[in-house]
C-alpha cells in the first residue's frame, strides 16, 4: 500500500493505494501555520490502525512555494564572480550583493584571477549588513567551480561563522542569474525547510512509520526525504506537478490532454503528450523570482471557485482574487462557485444563500441572478479558454536549434480535457465544449493530486558535457571533474556515452535511487582550432524517464 | 511601437560544410552558452522565436538555382532564411520593435544567380526577407548595411540594379581579401546609380575608424535616403582574433555600431573566432538591440593599444568617407552615359569564383536601360570547366517593373521556349510572383 499526500494552498488532501485502486482518499483544510498538523491529519485519516503494511509515503508541500511568495528569507547575502559581461545592474536580486573581480569563461578557462583583500572587503561589507548565509557565485562556475571554491576558503579564514553555499552545488545549469537566485533561495530558506522535514520524520516515527518517505518535487520525480536537503528549492510548485502526474494516471496510456486544476484561488493549466507531462524548457518562475528549477509547464490562472464577482462599467467580472468561501457555503460575497450553483451546474452548499449574494448586483445592472451568473461563467470560460490555447501554441513554438528537430516535429493536438479540483466539473465540461474536447472527469479526480503524488517516481533530466581538450567533464547538477583519466582525446558516441551514464549512475546511488537511465540524446562538436581538430565536445542528454507506477483502475 | 527584441536563433548543431570547415556545427555553440548563462533570454522584453523554413517560391523571388533548385538547397539553407523571414514579419506586424536573425548557414556572398556553395553562402537570406516584405506588404525603400568583413558582393549583385535599395558594405579592403571586390567604384547599374556605397577599409581598422565611417558617411546618407527598413548584415568577422581577416574590431565596437544604426533587423553573416569573438559580439549586438548596457563586455584577449588607430589609417579613412559622401550627393547630377553608354542593354561579362565548391562560372548579364523601373535583368551563365557545360537563361523581371519591362520579359521568355537553345530557361516574373522554366512551357 502506498500512500500520497498533497499539501495545497486551501486542502490537504491523501490517498492510500493498493493494486492500482484507491482503497482511502481524504481531504482536510491546510493550516498555512502549521503544514505538519496537515499532513499529520490526513496520515491519520488514511492510517486507523494499521501502519505495516504501507511501503511508501509520498509528500508533497506548498512550503517552499509559500516561503518564496512570502519571501521569508533568512538574512542572506550573494558574492557574485560576473566577469565580463552583462552589467548586473539589469537584474534584481532579493539579497544584499556585491561583485569581486574573477572570471571564468564558457570554457571553464580562468581569464581574471581573485583579490583576496577585496573578497573580504566586499564580504565585511554584507556582514555588516547582518547577513548569516553567504552564497558565492561565479559566471560558468559549472564549467569551473575553481573560483567559486577559493573565495570559499578565504571566507571561511576569515569569517567561520558564515554559512556559505557555493553556487555550482545548487545547479550545474547555464543561467548565472537563476543560479545565483537559486543559491540565495536555497540559502534563505534551508533551515526552515530543514526544520519542517525533522518534525515530519518525527511525526512519521512516533506513529512507528518505517516505510520509504519521500518528497516530491517541481518536475514529478522524487526524492529520499533524507537527501532532501540537497533539493529544497526543487519542491517548490510541486502541487501542480502532482495534479498533472494524477490526470495522467486517471488517463488511458498515451493519451494527450490538456490537465485543468481548478482550486480556490488559481486554477493551474498543464499539458499530457502521448501519456507524458511536458516539461518546462526553463526554470520556475515564482511570482518575480527566476530560478533555476525544473518543472513541468505549468501555466496558472487567477481564477478559482472562490474568485469573486463584481461590476465593472456596467459590465459583469471577475475580481481574480479569492474573496473567501462562496456565499452558499457560507460566505460573505458572490463568487464563480456561486454562479453555478444559481446555474445549477453543482448541488454544494445552499441556492438560496447564493441567490441572497447576488441581490446588489442584480439590482444595480437590473438583470437576473441567473443572467448576471452566466454573464460571469461565460467570462471565466473565455479566459480558460484562451489559456488553454496560448499553452499549445507556447508549447509548438518552443525553440528549436537542429535541422532534425525541425524536420521531426511531433504533431500532436490533444482531443481531451481533464479537469481536477472542487468546482473541476461544470467549468470542465463548459470549456471542454466550447473547444471541442473530450471532457473527463470522476469522482477520483478530487484527489488527483494526491494520487499523482502517491504514484510518482525518481526522474531525472540532465546533461553530462565531457570537454577532451581539457579532459573535463561538467554536469546539469554540478558534478565537476577535471584531469579524469577516462577522458581520450578522441571519443567515440559509444565510449562518451558509458562514461556519462558510469558518472550518472553514481550520481543516481548517492541519492538512494534505483533506476535503469537512459541517454534521451547525444551530440558531439569537433573543436577546431587553426585548421586542425584540437578535441571534442560531447553533449549527453541522460536521465531516468517518467514512470507513473500503475494506472488508477477504479471503476465507479 | 513595441518594446520587444525578436531573436531567432538558429544554430544548426547537425550542419556543417565539412568536419573542420569554419563554417561548421560548434560556430555558435559557445554563443549559445554565452547567451543562456548571461540569463539574456529571460529578459521580459527579448522574445525567443522558433525556426522556421522557407517555401521554395521565397527563394524562387530572389534567386536563379542552377542547375536545379534540389542541387543547390538543402534544409538547412531554407530554415537559415525562413528564419529571417519570420523576423523580418514579426517586425513588420509589430511584434518586435528590432530583431536578430541569429541563424547559420549565412548568405551574403550568394547573388542573383547561384550555382552553389560560394564564400560559404548558397541563397541570401536578407535579400530572401527583403523581397518577402515588399512582395507581401508592398514595401519600396529599403537600406542594407553590411559589416561583415568581407565585401557583400552577393546582396550588391542581387539589388545592383534596383534604384530603390541603398546597399552599403564596409569591409577590408577587397585587394587583401575574399572576394576581392567592393571598391569605391561599384557604384550600382544604369539604373540604380549611387545606390551602392562601397566603403573599402584598410587591414588593421578598428573601433574607431568603424564608428567613424558610420558617424560621417553612413548615417548622413542613411538620413537622407529615409528608408522604410533599415538591415544589418551582421558579420562578425572584423572582431580582432577573426581568423580569416585582418581588422581589430571589438565587441563593444560591434555593440556600439548596433546602437547608432538602430537596425530594424539584422541578420548573422560571417564571423569565424567561434571562441574568442562569437560569445562576446553576439551578446553586445544582442544587448545593444534591446537598448541594456554593453559596456562591461569585454574580450579576455583585448588590450588596451589596440584602441586606437594609427594617424594614416584615420586619414585614408577621413578622405575615403569625404570623397564617398561627395559621391552620394552627386550621384542623380551624373552623365550616365558616359559610363554605361547609350545602347538599350548595358551589357557586362564576369567570371565568379565558387570558392567553396570550386568552380568558376562564366556569365553575362544584360539589363534593360529604364528610367521608370530597374530594369528586366537576363543573365546567360554557365559552369566553366568543360567545354561541355551547358548555358543557362535567366531572365528576372523586377518586382516593380514597369510595363514595358514587364512585357519584354514574359515575350522573350516564350521566345526563349521555342528557340530551344539553352539548357534551361528560367523566368522570374516577381510583379506575378510566378516562377518558371522551360518544363512550365512545354510540360
Amino acid at each position: 500500500m502506498q500512500i500520497g499526500i498533497d499539501v495545497g494552498g486551501t486542502f490537504t488532501d491523501g490517498v492510500l493505494i493498493e493494486n492500482a485502486q484507491v482503497l482511502r482518499s481524504c481531504k482536510v483544510p491546510t493550516d498555512s501555520q502549521a503544514l505538519l498538523k496537515s499532513i499529520v491529519h490526513v496520515l491519520e485519516k488514511l492510517l486507523e490502525e494499521k501502519t505495516e503494511k504501507i511501503s511508501r509515503i509520498v509528500v508533497s508541500t506548498t512550503l517552499m512555494t509559500n516561503l518564496i511568495l512570502e519571501k521569508k528569507y533568512l538574512p542572506t547575502g550573494l558574492i557574485l564572480i560576473p566577469g565580463p559581461g552583462l552589467n548586473l545592474k539589469e537584474h534584481k536580486f532579493p539579497f544584499s550583493w556585491e561583485i569581486i573581480t574573477g572570471g571564468v569563461d564558457f570554457q571553464g578557462r580562468i581569464i581574471k584571477n581573485l583579490n583576496e583583500q577585496e573578497i573580504v572587503k566586499k564580504v565585511q561589507c554584507l556582514v555588516d549588513k547582518g547577513i548569516q548565509h553567504l552564497g558565492i557565485i561565479g559566471k560558468f562556475s559549472p564549467r569551473n567551480p575553481s573560483l567559486e571554491i577559493q573565495t570559499a576558503e578565504i571566507v571561511n579564514r576569515h569569517f567561520p561563522t558564515l554559512e556559505v553555499k557555493l553556487g555550482h552545488q545548487v545547479t550545474g545549469q547555464l543561467n548565472f542569474i537563476r543560479r545565483a537566485m537559486g543559491t540565495g533561495l536555497y540559502l534563505a530558506t534551508y533551515k526552515t525547510f530543514a526544520q519542517f522535514i525533522a518534525s515530519l520524520k518525527n511525526a512519521l516515527k512516533e506513529r512507528d512509520i518505517t516505510c520509504p518517505v519521500f518528497i516530491l518535487k517541481a518536475d514529478g520525480g522524487v526524492i529520499p526525504i533524507d537527501k532532501i536537503m540537497n533539493f529544497t528549492i526543487d519542491t517548490v510548485l510541486s502541487g501542480p506537478a502532482a495534479s498533472s502526474f494524477g490526470a495522467k494516471s486517471l488517463l488511458p496510456e498515451k493519451t494527450s490532454a490538456f490537465v485543468m486544476d481548478i482550486g480556490g484561488t488559481t486554477t493551474d493549466f498543464s499539458l499530457i503528450l502521448d501519456g507524458n507531462p511536458l516539461l518546462a524548457s526553463r526554470g520556475v518562475k515564482i511570482s518575480d523570482v527566476y530560478t533555476p528549477v525544473r518543472s513541468l509547464a505549468i501555466h496558472s490562472l487567477p481564477i478559482g471557485g472562490d474568485t469573486g464577482i463584481e461590476i465593472k462599467n456596467n459590465q459583469v467580472t471577475l475580481t481574480f482574487k479569492r474573496e473567501g468561501p462562496p456565499a452558499c457555503c457560507g460566505g460573505n460575497t458572490p463568487t464563480l462557485t456561486d454562479c453555478m450553483r444559481i446555474l445549477n451546474l453543482t448541488d454544494l452548499g445552499d441556492e438560496n444563500k447564493a441567490r441572497l449574494s447576488f441581490q446588489s448586483l442584480s439590482s444595480k445592472l437590473d438583470l437576473s441572478a441567473e443572467i448576471i451568473a452566466q454573464q460571469a461563467l461565460d467570462k471565466a470560460v473565455e479566459l480558460i479558454t484562451q489559456e488553454i490555447n496560448y499553452i499549445f501554441k507556447q508549447w509548438q513554438e518552443e525553440p528549436l536549434y537542429r535541422i532534425w528537430q525541425l524536420l521531426n516535429e511531433k504533431n500532436i493536438k490533444p482531443r481531451n480535457l481533464i479537469s481536477i479540483g472542487g468546482p473541476g466539473k461544470p467549468l470542465g465540461e463548459l470549456v471542454s465544449k466550447k473547444m471541442n474536447l473530450t471532457h473527463i472527469n470522476h469522482p477520483l479526480c478530487q484527489v488527483a493530486n494526491a494520487i499523482g503524488a502517491a504514484l510518482a517516481s525518481p526522474t531525472y533530466e540532465e546533461t553530462i558535457r565531457i570537454n577532451t581538450e581539457k579532459r573535463e567533464i561538467s554536469s546539469s547538477w554540478g558534478y565537476f571533474s577535471k584531469n579524469s583519466r577516462q577522458i581520450k582525446g578522441k571519443m567515440s558516441a559509444e565510449e562518451a556515452a558509458g562514461l556519462a551514464l558510469q558518472i550518472f549512475k553514481k550520481y543516481l546511488q548517492e541519492n538512494g535511487v534505483e533506476a535503469q537511465p537512459e541517454i534521451y540524446h547525444q551530440e558531439v562538436f569537433n573543436m577546431v582550432r587553426g585548421w586542425s581538430t584540437t578535441g571534442q565536445i560531447h553533449e549527453i542528454k541522460l536521465g531516468v524517464p517518467v514512470q507513473v507506477t500503475g494506472l488508477i483502475n477504479n471503476k465507479e | 511601437m513595441s518594446k520587444y527584441t525578436g531573436l531567432v536563433f538558429f544554430p544548426a548543431f547537425d550542419w556543417a560544410i565539412s568536419p573542420t570547415h569554419p563554417e561548421r556545427e560548434e560556430r555558435l555553440l559557445y554563443t549559445r552558452d554565452q547567451l543562456l548563462e548571461e540569463g539574456v533570454l529571460d529578459f521580459p522584453d527579448i522574445i525567443e522565436y522558433k525556426a522556421k523554413f522557407a517555401d521554395k517560391q521565397d527563394i524562387l523571388r530572389t534567386h536563379f538555382c542552377l542547375p536545379s533548385f534540389e542541387n543547390v538547397i538543402t534544409d538547412a539553407h531554407l530554415i537559415a532564411a525562413g528564419s529571417a523571414i519570420l523576423i523580418g514579419e514579426a517586425w513588420h506586424h509589430r511584434e518586435i520593435k528590432n530583431g536578430f536573425a541569429l541563424v547559420r548557414p549565412p548568405g551574403h556572398h550568394a547573388m542573383h544567380v547561384t550555382h552553389g556553395n560560394r564564400g560559404f553562402c548558397n541563397i541570401n537570406n536578407e535579400a530572401i526577407m527583403i523581397e518577402y516584405l515588399r512582395k507581401k506588404f508592398g514595401y519600396r525603400k529599403i537600406a542594407i548595411v553590411d559589416t561583415d568583413v568581407h565585401h557583400g558582393d552577393g546582396t550588391q549583385d542581387i539589388f545592383y540594379h534596383d534604384p530603390d535599395v541603398l546597399f552599403i558594405s564596409l569591409h577590408q579592403d577587397g585587394r587583401t581579401l575574399f572576394p576581392g571586390s567592393g571598391f569605391i567604384n561599384e557604384l550600382g547599374g544604369p539604373n540604380a546609380y549611387g545606390k551602392t556605397l562601397n566603403i573599402p577599409l584598410l587591414p588593421g581598422t578598428g573601433d574607431q575608424g568603424i564608428n567613424y565611417v558610420f558617424d560621417n558617411l553612413i548615417l548622413p546618407v542613411l538620413e537622407e535616403f529615409k528608408p522604410e527598413i533599415i538591415i544589418n548584415s551582421a558579420g562578425q568577422d572584423n572582431h580582432f582574433t577573426d581568423p580569416l581577416a585582418n581588422m581589430k574590431v571589438t565587441a563593444f565596437g560591434y555593440g556600439s555600431i548596433t546602437k547608432k544604426l538602430n537596425p530594424d533587423i539584422m541578420v548573422l553573416e560571417g564571423g569565424y573566432a567561434v571562441e574568442t569573438a562569437l560569445p562576446y559580439v553576439n551578446l553586445a549586438i544582442t544587448l545593444a538591440l534591446a537598448g541594456k548596457d554593453f559596456s562591461q563586455i569585454q574580450e579576455p584577449q583585448l588590450k588596451e593599444s589596440m584602441l586606437k588607430e594609427t594617424s594614416e589609417n584615420m586619414e585614408y579613412i577621413k578622405k575615403l568617407c569625404e570623397k564617398l559622401y561627395l559621391i552620394w550627393q552627386n550621384h542623380t547630377n551624373i552623365d550616365l552615359t558616359k559610363i554605361f553608354g547609350k545602347d538599350d542593354y548595358y551589357t557586362t561579362n564576369r567570371q565568379i569564383f565558387y570558392d567553396t565548391d570550386y568552380f568558376i562560372v562564366e556569365q553575362e548579364e544584360a539589363v534593360r536601360r529604364c528610367s521608370d523601373c530597374g530594369g528586366l535583368i537576363i543573365f546567360k551563365s554557365r559552369r566553366k570547366e568543360g567545354r561541355k557545360n551547358p548555358t543557362f537563361l535567366c531572365i528576372s523581371i523586377p518586382i516593380y517593373a514597369c510595363p514595358r519591362c514587364q512585357q519584354e520579359g514574359k515575350d522573350r521568355f516564350l521566345q526563349e521556349c521555342r528557340n530551344n537553345n539553352f539548357e534551361q530557361v528560367f523566368l522570374q516574373n516577381k510583379p506575378e510572383d510566378t516562377y518558371l522554366t522551360k518544363d512550365d512551357y512545354y510540360g
